[in-house]
């Protein structure tokens, strides 16, 4: 009995043991009012529940350097397959492009390139577009591929923006942090030299980012409305801004509407190449 | 008259005898004003790009950068390669390294674009495939042969990323249009506030230079590979120019300097005699060039020839005041008495002569070549220094240094008299004659220069084994060009690229202007967006050739479109603005002369104007800027002559005091001008940006002669009342310093010759061969035309 008694005291022991060690190794040091490490912070960044089954309104306003402004709007649907992400959508309008389909698999595994399939109405035809390039421009748009997918967390290297750590952004506290990619290939993909992102601190979305580019042109991504939709903290309108210096290049207001989750309608059946020759 | 002669001269000795006695307050002011000045030089800059001959409100250099605005940069490094053993696996592995270290290494870069990373879009059943033509070196024959067939495949590529033979591939870098200064805080960059406008935001030619050094840097490291470089595009002759011109004044500089100090040694022989000129020139050049950098005038192709053009005309302000006080001091023996003596007596003509040259430079101030009219901006400043300079200083320095006392020297008969003598006899006695002479050989001249034209071409400027000119002789022979001309057809509707019909004809119009052959002058590629568009099309239906076309369907077009600004491309300012409302025909075009550019320009321009009269066409980009050079230059040439005429007309009549002597003297002043015109047309040399200068440039010099001149002979004449002596004993006397004056300048000119820049060397002998003409004029035509005028008009009158 004795003997028992030791082996439980022992166990217990070593349990208390682990649950001290993780306290202090796991346990992330905020919860005793200091700064996680940037790494912990992106790694909080992705672990933030996004949202599943979405569906939303999107707007796209493109603005040229001359003040030019162009409108395209997309009926757009996402949900989520165990670690990969798919999303199929539709122009709604103008007129030429209606129904003009693109659905793309996003996939979390390394090295695997997403697939992407477009739908022409004109040519009433789907293709698989192959391409490993996610630097190109999102529909015309000054959104990339890239910046509308999950970034692969080991990609880069993170570290606080030496400067100036922390800033408030709309008056929320955000961590700075920089992010450097960690091999050329990174950057053939994405296009980005360097990253530098603003992470709230009381939800743990990027509510702004600014974005280097290898032509020497700097993106400005810039969450301007952000709001909770079914409990999820949803970007509602979205700038991005191209600069060359202090010049605009170009401009992309993003905007959602009937933002929604968790919808039943919303489901695998949807993305599929037949459901994108259907369209809406 | 008379009466200002005197006051003037009155002015100028009590002036030079206060300098005299403050000798030390005027060098230290002179001193501390050059310094100053002086002070300003680290900032002054050269600019050899076309867009320097523009002014910034030139309707043509606007369009010109409002287009760079729109859609990014035209110009284009291009470095081509011959492979040794043609497009092989080792090949494609160097093309793709040095794709590589070029896009790691050079500054600026908007975009690199080589067969390695060109973009295909091609299609295979149902798949799309949009990829770089090779992700990687290729590793095996099949990938080699892969990539041999897709290069065929995509005509888009060929005459420009590769030869139409297979025998020379291209890298091309396009800088950025408009540099940028990286926001100052962090977050500025959000903000939605737009900088101001800033005057030198476009690249210059510092960028251009960092850019064409970096690239070479780059090349060195593959020479040994046994492919053959070449490197150029408009950006890289620019900074070849800036390199040409550097070099050039670095040869031509020293030469100056050592051709003053050996005339001014022969003359003079005493250390003074040679020290305080050329210290004067030289404070006076650097006082004029610290001026010029305060006031953001940079050294461009025509102002470089301001150094040594201000160190031979700056140089006889100080000879004619020196040579009156050496001769001074050797008799009087007291130095103060004879530099006020010799500034009082050649002060007056001094400034005349300063004016006179002044206005002739300062008629380019109004040129419609903005390259141009800074010199005239700056010149006349550089002119007014070398007189101030020398009326104060040459004063100090005499007082302030000891100088040997000479014996004066006995007047001795000289071999050179007889000649003037006779000059003087031929002239006097048969002045009908020698004024035939001239008339006859002005209006032959004349006739002959009625075939000179303007030309400009800065290929041929180089020498003709130089790097650049052998790599855009190259380019132009195998790709058929690598200057860019843009077409712009503006349909004036949103989305008016959508509609099939209008872009049917843009697709006919991207053949026909390929075909286009005006002046010799035929474009070795064009793209617009019918090109895109086909490829698009193509990979849509399968790879098919025959869906090579542009579609007729306008909702297919625009969603074929959709794809292409989704598929990886940044590329849509390359062919359209972003309403599809403009579109874009970039055409590359040999390397030629301005005036055969306005010819074809203007072919082009009628030609889209038939084939798209529901648009509005513009052309820009480099050609049309030299194109529209030639109707600058030519408007320039003809204000600036107007201009230097009129006003040293005038201004003559003014310092002489009469009118039908001046008139005179202005007409024997011209003819030299029309005679080198004559020698250019004979000889088939073409006027260009330096040798267009020559014309007011020169008269502005020569005038100045006939002002020694006739100065001289009313001082004769009022003494002898003989014309025949009166011109004796000027050509005796101020003959001989105009001779040695003129020898300095055609000397001084003629050194342009060893410039490694052909324009250089035409300015140099036209200028040189138009002062020595205007000595012929001055000592033959001037005193026949004066013997005609004097005893029938005002013999016996003091004019």
């Amino acid at each position: 009995m004795k003997k028992k008694n030791r082996i439980k005291t022992d166990i217990l022991l070593k349990v208390r043991l682990a649950v001290f060690a993780m306290i202090l190794i796991i346990l992330p040091s905020y919860v005793f009012g200091q700064t996680p490490t940037a790494l912990e912070i992106m790694e909080m960044v992705d672990d933030r529940d996004d949202g599943d089954r979405a569906i939303s309104d999107m707007k796209m306003l493109l603005i040229d350097r001359n003040g030019s402004r162009r409108n395209r709007s997309l009926r757009t649907f996402g949900i989520d397959q165990g670690d990969d992400r798919y999303s199929i959508m539709f122009f709604l309008s103008p007129g030429d492009i209606r129904g003009t389909g693109f659905m793309s698999y996003d996939y979390d595994k390394e090295g695997k390139d997403d697939d992407q399939w477009l739908f022409l109405p004109a040519l009433k035809k789907v293709k698989r577009i192959a391409s490993s390039d996610k630097s190109g421009s999102f529909m015309g748009s000054d959104f990339s591929y890239a910046d509308l997918t999950k970034r692969c967390l080991e990609d880069y290297t993170y570290a606080f923006y030496k400067k100036k750590p922390e800033v408030a952004v709309y008056g929320k506290k955000c961590w700075v942090i920089e992010s450097l990619p960690k091999a050329p290939s990174v950057i053939d993909k994405t296009g980005y030299v360097k990253s530098i992102l603003f992470v709230r601190q009381d939800n743990h979305v990027i509510v702004r980012a600014i974005h280097y580019l290898e032509d020497n042109s700097i993106k400005y991504y810039d969450i301007k409305r952000l709001a909770r939709v079914d409990g999820i903290w949803t970007a509602l309108e979205i700038h991005m801004t191209r600069k060359k210096g202090k010049k605009t290049v170009h401009q992309t207001i993003l905007t959602q509407e009937n933002v929604a989750y968790n919808r039943e309608s919303v489901n695998a059946s949807l993305f599929t190449t037949r459901y994108l020759e259907k369209g809406l | 008259m008379k009466n200002i002669n005197n006051k003037c001269e009155t002015l100028f000795r009590g002036f030079t005898s206060f300098i005299y006695d403050k000798k030390y307050l005027a060098l230290t002011i002179m001193l501390a004003v050059t310094v100053a000045l002086a002070g300003q030089l680290g900032k002054i800059t050269i600019d050899t790009r076309d867009e320097s001959f523009f002014h910034e409100d030139d309707p043509i250099l606007v369009a010109y950068n409002d287009f760079k605005e729109k859609f990014g940069q035209d110009e284009i490094f291009i470095i081509a390669i011959e492979p040794e053993q043609g497009l092989n696996k080792a090949f494609f592995n160097t093309l793709y390294r040095l794709h590589h270290e070029l896009k790691e290494t050079v500054p600026y870069i908007d975009d690199i674009t080589s067969l390695v990373n060109a973009r295909i879009v091609r299609g295979e059943k149902d798949t799309i495939y949009v990829e770089d033509l090779f992700q990687s070196p290729p590793k095996t024959e099949g990938e080699v042969g892969r990539i041999k067939k897709l290069i065929d495949h995509f005509p888009l590529y060929e005459n420009f990323l590769v030869s139409g033979d297979r025998s020379m591939v291209s890298i091309i870098i396009k800088a950025i249009a408009i540099k940028g200064a990286a926001p100052d805080t962090l977050m500025e960059g959000f903000d939605q506030q737009e900088a101001l406008p800033d005057a030198d935001r476009y690249l210059g030619n510092a960028e251009s230079m960092e850019m064409t050094r970096a690239i070479q840097g780059v090349i060195g490291k593959y020479r040994d590979l046994g492919h053959k470089f070449y490197f150029t595009g408009t950006p890289a002759v620019v900074s070849a120019l800036q390199t040409g011109i550097e070099k050039d004044l670095a040869t031509i500089m020293p030469l100056s300097m050592l051709l003053i100090v050996f005339f001014l040694t022969l003359l003079y022989r005493r250390v003074s005699g040679v020290i305080f000129p050329l210290l004067i020139v030289v404070l006076s050049l650097l006082g004029t060039f610290g001026f010029m950098a305060a006031a953001g005038f940079p050294i461009t192709m025509v102002s470089q020839i301001l150094p040594s053009f201000l160190l031979i005309v700056g140089i006889a302000d100080s000879v004619h005041i020196l040579t009156i006080f050496y001769r001074n001091y050797e008799t009087c023996r007291d130095k103060k008495q004879a530099v006020i003596d010799a500034v009082g007596l050649s002060g007056l003509p001094v400034l005349m002569t300063s004016i006179t040259t002044g206005c002739g430079l300062l008629s380019f101030a109004w040129a419609d070549v903005a390259t141009v009219a800074q010199l005239g901006g700056v010149a006349p400043v550089g002119v007014l220094f070398a007189f101030v300079y020398s009326i104060v200083l040459l004063p100090a320095l005499i007082a302030i240094f000891p100088m040997k006392q000479k014996k004066a020297s006995a007047s001795s008969s000289n071999p050179t008299d007889a000649v003037f003598i006779w000059i003087a006899k031929i002239t006097t006695q048969r002045p009908y004659a020698v004024t035939l002479i001239f008339s006859l050989v002005v209006v032959l001249a004349f006739y002959s220069a009625l075939s000179v034209r303007f030309s400009h071409n800065i290929s041929t400027m180089f020498p003709e084994d130089s790097d650049i000119r052998i790599a855009t002789e190259r380019l132009d022979s195998v790709n058929g060009g690598s200057v860019m001309l843009e077409a712009l057809v503006d349909s004036g509707r949103k989305n008016g690229l959508h509609d099939p019909e209008f872009l049917a004809r843009m697709d006919q119009a991207v053949s026909a202007i390929t075909n286009l052959e005006v002046a010799g002058i035929q474009a070795g590629k064009t793209w617009a967006l019918p090109d895109v568009l086909k490829e698009t099309n193509r990979a849509l239906n399968e790879d098919q050739n025959s869906a090579y076309v542009v579609p007729e369907n306008q909702k297919l077009i625009a969603q074929e479109l959709i794809l292409f600004e989704s598929s990886g491309s940044d590329d849509l300012e390359d062919f359209t603005d972003s309403n599809y409302s403009v579109g874009r025909f970039s055409i590359m075009a040999p390397f030629s002369d301005a005036i055969l550019y306005a010819d074809y320009t203007k072919k082009l321009t009628q030609y889209l104007t038939g084939q798209f009269p529901d648009a509005s066409v513009v052309l820009t980009g480099k050609i049309q800027l030299f194109s529209k050079l030639v109707d600058n230059a030519l408007s320039t040439m003809a204000k600036s002559y107007c201009f230097a005429l009129v006003i040293i007309t005038l201004l003559m009549i003014v310092m002489i005091g009469h009118v039908r002597i001046c008139l005179m003297s202005m007409v024997a002043n011209v003819a030299p001008l029309i005679c080198i015109l004559g020698v250019m047309g004979a000889r088939g040399i073409n006027l260009d940006l330096s040798t267009m200068l020559v014309g007011s440039l020169v008269l502005g010099i020569v005038v100045d002669d006939t002002i020694h001149f006739l100065h001289h002979f009313k001082r004769a004449f009022d003494i002898t009342q003989d014309v025949e002596r009166a011109v004796r004993e000027t050509l005796l006397t101020t003959g001989r310093a105009l001779f040695i004056t003129s020898m300095v300048l055609c000397g001084g000119f003629f050194i342009y010759m060893v410039g490694s820049l052909a324009n250089n060397v035409r300015f140099g002998v036209i200028s040189g061969t138009a002062v020595i003409f205007a000595l012929v004029a001055d000592f033959f035509l001037v005193p026949s035309l004066l013997s005609i005028l004097y005893p029938r008009k005002i013999h016996g009158v003091i004019i």
